[in-house]
């Protein structure tokens, strides 16, 4: 279920990155040099959102064998649909249309 | 040393996500190894620790989690510091004026309530005192365990610890009221282990994981 209060700051930054891949996959360690949020802010969020239905995540073999398996994560239909609300109420910088 | 402590706080992280959380933990833990590669394993695990914290009021297990460790720390420990502190100053054979009751010097004054025939059983009751004490953290530690059958046991050790000193103190004429202090820790304790292993089997029926015996 989406939430009706208006999102954070912090949702706002993660929204606008995801949208910016969409419809790519994006690992947590790139989101948070991209939005600049710690993990302490970023896991919160996206557990959050996966729970709402507004983030998928899915695992995806390890780039080099030895390595962990690692979570990756991009906005679903409902996601994008808010990313663009918020994107025409606020003007997200760089954000470009995509396929839903 | 800062990667010993930033895998130690992952390791935390995980603990604190809990069974619903596994996932991500699993997903912290992949991010960490990239985190680690471009030197900052100490900010991210610290992070992880935090997300972890926030995200534990948020469902059942964390809420369990959280109210055992401010049962064990918040209540079970004070009372065990209490009684170690009343056992050592002579509790219950020995009462303690304050210092407002001797304006003359200003200090407290000890009255000893056993007469010459009963002191030799003196070392005795500190003994129990400081035995019924020291189960105190031996249940804290059995509730954070999520061992409920030995901390019922030891619980019992209480019991038993507390109603020998009912006995003792009895025979040797100290009034009764006195005694209430271990009873009522006893009482506390033992409420607080029985709603929290109440808690703790709901838990267990509704999430699927197996409870200890």
């Amino acid at each position: 279920m989406i939430r009706n209060r208006r999102p954070s700051k912090q949702m706002l930054a993660l929204l606008e990155a995801l949208s910016t891949h969409a419809p790519s996959w994006c690992h947590g360690y790139d989101l948070m040099k991209e939005t600049g949020l710690l993990s302490g802010t970023l896991y919160p969020l996206l557990m959050r959102m996966t729970d709402q239905g507004l983030v998928q995540a899915e695992w995806r073999p390890p780039a080099q064998p030895g390595r962990p398996a690692r979570h990756v994560y991009r906005l679903t239909t409902a996601g994008l649909a808010l990313a663009r609300t918020m994107e025409d109420g606020r003007g997200l910088p760089g954000a470009e249309p995509f396929p839903a | 040393m800062s990667a010993e402590l930033a895998r130690a706080l992952m390791a935390l992280s995980a603990c604190c996500l809990g069974d619903r959380r596994r996932v991500w933990a699993r997903a912290m833990q992949a991010e960490f190894e990239i985190a680690t590669e471009h030197g900052r394993p100490l900010a991210f695990a610290a992070g992880c620790l935090v997300a972890a914290w926030r995200e534990m009021p948020r469902h059942r297990e964390g809420r369990f989690v959280l109210a055992s460790h401010g049962t064990a720390i918040g209540i079970i420990l004070p009372m065990a510091a209490l009684m170690f502190w009343a056992g050592l100053r002579g509790f219950p054979f020995v009462e303690f004026q304050l210092p407002a009751f001797e304006p003359a010097t200003g200090e407290g004054r000890a009255i000893l309530l056993l007469n010459a025939g009963s002191v030799g059983i003196a070392p005795s009751l500190t003994l129990l005192v400081l035995l019924l004490a020291a189960t105190h953290p031996l249940v804290a530690w059995l509730l954070l365990e999520r061992d409920w059958s030995r901390a019922a046991t030891v619980a019992r050790v209480g019991a038993a610890a507390t109603m020998t000193l009912l006995i003792f103190t009895a025979v040797c004429g100290i009034v009764q009221i006195r005694l209430l202090l271990p009873v009522v820790c006893l009482t506390v304790q033992s409420l607080a282990v029985l709603a929290l292993a109440r808690w703790h089997g709901q838990l267990s029926d509704d999430l699927g994981f197996e409870a200890p015996a």
